[in-house]
């Protein structure tokens, strides 16, 4: 279990995250929404200990953080972050293996081989293993690195790893955008992950996530399970926006519809009407 | 490119060695003096002593001048490769392509600290002249090492490289190295400008074998200190938080390969002086046909930038025989087209980084 107890971040005298207390559990599932800006990736980056809090205390299975050597940590937890640019033309397969550099020794040993298939399965790349990765499009690529941290948390003795995802469905159509969040289920379900994903879609929390945080300058102004999180009134606070809340027609959970005009948008745009 | 149309690693190795082999060879028969080619086999058994022959006429030619040479060749070859291993070692911790020895100025900061021993250090004090090949290195090796934390501390912006940057350091030093060297000139007397001139532009021609046994094992050991960083520039190819992430130290095997560059790059200039572009164009011809994992990219640069600088050296002292043309020429001759060619491919695809 992650555990993040009043953790504060500060950066060159602006509070970046403000006094967050935190868990992410092994099988769950955590979507953290927010607006621009309100610390999202800050928060993943101090998970991913990236970053350094100010003062506050992050524990992982019990033991702080920062007591965790890099490759100790890469074993027990991976990060997609949101998409970097690469350069050289590695083949899918290629950076799908890299995700097992934390377990295997010099060269992949069968069950390593036998993990990065699945992932690829999983993600359905196979058809891609031989492509370059500077030859894929955008979404492509995204799957790729997903395949990628999947192979690295992937393990047959459903020990307990944690998975933390930047808006993975960023560049993906909308299958594929659900594709992900199925994959995240899977993976808390049947192999004993923790993850923590950030998200823009709240329909996409409502559907998939045991919980949501939802991030504001820098706090946490909202914790809990999506039915109660997910309050027109609250989305309209946090994200200064008109939204109807219905029951979703065909899941048990709620459908966020966003309306066309808001109270607060900016005068300039309304004065454009 | 398809990675199913890249051929094995193994077909490569054996490609890039026999050809290693073949223009070793030709480099020993061919030459200013020629000698049959049962000659130079026998002066090779002779000397390993699987014959006794009575040593012909051109075994001193052979085994003095020739033979130092090829494998001074061969291990600047490598060490060029090391330039070349270096140029993939620092494509990859650059994670930029671009990144070469002598683009950047670390082979130009090399040849200035080398510069300013040859031609200051005789004026200060009288060192025995035995010394000189390891201050010369010693000297080289420094300055390399500045040089690249220099530019390395330049082109880092929040933890990226900015190419423009990186590229505009090298620029700014090797003109700064330029201006040095040609202080320095003006400052020396006819024998150091001897030896300058050979430094400006590169040569083999001094190959001896004392040299050869005081910078064999520093490259080699060089060369293999970077190789067990293949996995791990892999990994920095992905982005350097990605690379963290999968467990990976980066400040500390930044700061090693750093000084293993430095200290493959610094001794090969203190050998050769500088030759341009061979870190370059090495990695880039062969990610073309293997692909750019570092652990095939790595042993493979070095094997086939000792063969394209031993050919250069072949190239060098025959083409104007007697005499001898600098083999920092003909590497640049062929560079520096291959990086203009290079250059409009980036920008087909749209982005030079």
């Amino acid at each position: 279990m992650f555990k993040l107890q009043n953790i504060c971040v500060q950066h060159l005298g602006k509070k970046l995250l403000n006094d967050i207390s935190l868990e992410v559990t092994a099988g769950n599932v955590l979507a953290v929404i927010g607006p621009n800006g309100s610390g999202k990736s800050t928060l993943l980056k101090t998970l991913s200990a990236d970053l350094h809090p100010t003062s506050g205390l992050i524990q992982l299975d019990g033991k702080p953080l920062h007591q965790y050597s890099k490759k100790q940590l890469a074993q027990v937890r991976a990060v997609l972050p949101q998409s970097a640019s690469l350069h050289f033309p590695f083949s899918v397969r290629e950076i799908v293996e890299m995700g097992r550099v934390p377990h295997s020794g010099r060269s992949l040993n069968a069950e390593d081989k036998r993990i990065v298939a699945e992932a690829m399965a999983i993600v359905q790349i196979e058809h891609l293993k031989h492509r370059s990765i500077t030859y894929l499009s955008g979404g492509e690529r995204q799957r790729v690195q997903l395949a990628r941290v999947l192979c690295q948390v992937l393990n047959s003795s459903n020990e307990k790893r944690y998975l933390l995802l930047d808006e993975p469905t960023s560049a993906l159509d909308l299958s594929h955008q659900h594709q992900v969040l199925q994959i995240v289920r899977l993976l808390a379900e049947k192999y004993n992950v923790g993850v923590m994903i950030i998200l823009h879609d709240l329909n996409l929390a409502a559907l998939y996530a045991d919980h949501i945080a939802v991030l504001k300058d820098g706090g946490i102004s909202h914790y809990g399970a999506p039915d109660e999180i997910l309050q027109a009134t609250n989305i309209r606070d946090v994200f200064d926006i008109s939204v109807d809340v219905a029951p979703h027609p065909s899941h048990d959970c709620q459908l966020i519809i966003s309306n066309r005009n808001t109270a607060t948008t900016s005068k300039h745009i309304q004065q454009s009407y | 490119m398809q990675a199913e149309s890249r051929l094995t690693f193994r077909f490569y190795l054996i490609v890039c060695t026999l050809l290693l082999v073949v223009v070793s060879a030709l480099s020993l028969y061919i030459g200013a003096v020629k000698i049959a080619p049962q000659d130079v086999l026998s002066a090779l058994t002779n000397y390993l002593h699987i014959t006794d022959h009575e040593p012909g006429r051109y075994q001193s030619i052979l085994l003095d001048i020739r033979l130092p040479r090829v494998i001074l060749a061969i291990i600047v070859g490598a060490a060029l490769a090391a330039l070349a291993v270096s140029g993939a070692a620092m494509q990859g911790l650059f994670r930029n392509p671009l990144a070469d020895p002598g683009l950047v100025g670390i082979s130009s900061g090399a040849a200035l600290a080398a510069v300013i021993v040859i031609v200051l250090v005789p004026s200060i004090a009288t060192i025995p002249k035995s010394l000189n090949i390891y201050l010369i290195p010693l000297a080289a090796f420094i300055g390399s090492l500045l040089v690249t934390l220099l530019v390395h501390q330049l082109s880092q912006v929040h933890g990226k490289t900015e190419v423009s940057t990186l590229l505009l350091a090298g620029i700014a030093i090797n003109a700064i190295a330029g201006a040095g060297t040609g202080l320095l000139t003006y400052m020396a007397d006819d024998t150091q400008l001897r030896i300058l001139t050979f430094w400006s532009m590169g040569s083999l021609g001094s190959a001896n074998w004392a040299q050869l046994f005081f910078a064999a094992p520093i490259i080699i050991t060089a060369l293999i200190g970077i190789y067990f960083y293949a996995k791990a520039l892999n990994a920095i190819a992905l982005g350097e938080a990605e690379a963290g992430h999968l467990g990976y130290n980066l400040e500390s095997i930044k700061r090693r390969l750093i000084v293993l560059v430095a200290l493959a790059v610094g001794t090969s200039v203190a050998l050769s002086g500088t030759i341009g572009f061979i870190g370059l164009v090495i990695p880039h011809l062969l990610r073309l046909f293997i692909g750019p994992n570092h652990s095939k990219l790595l042993p493979l640069s070095a094997i086939l930038g000792a063969s394209l600088l031993l050919l250069s050296d072949l190239i060098a002292r025959t083409l104007v025989a007697p005499a001898e043309l600098p083999i920092g020429i003909i590497t640049t001759i062929i560079g520096g087209p291959f990086f203009l060619w290079l250059l409009l491919r980036f920008k087909r695809q749209g982005s030079i980084i």
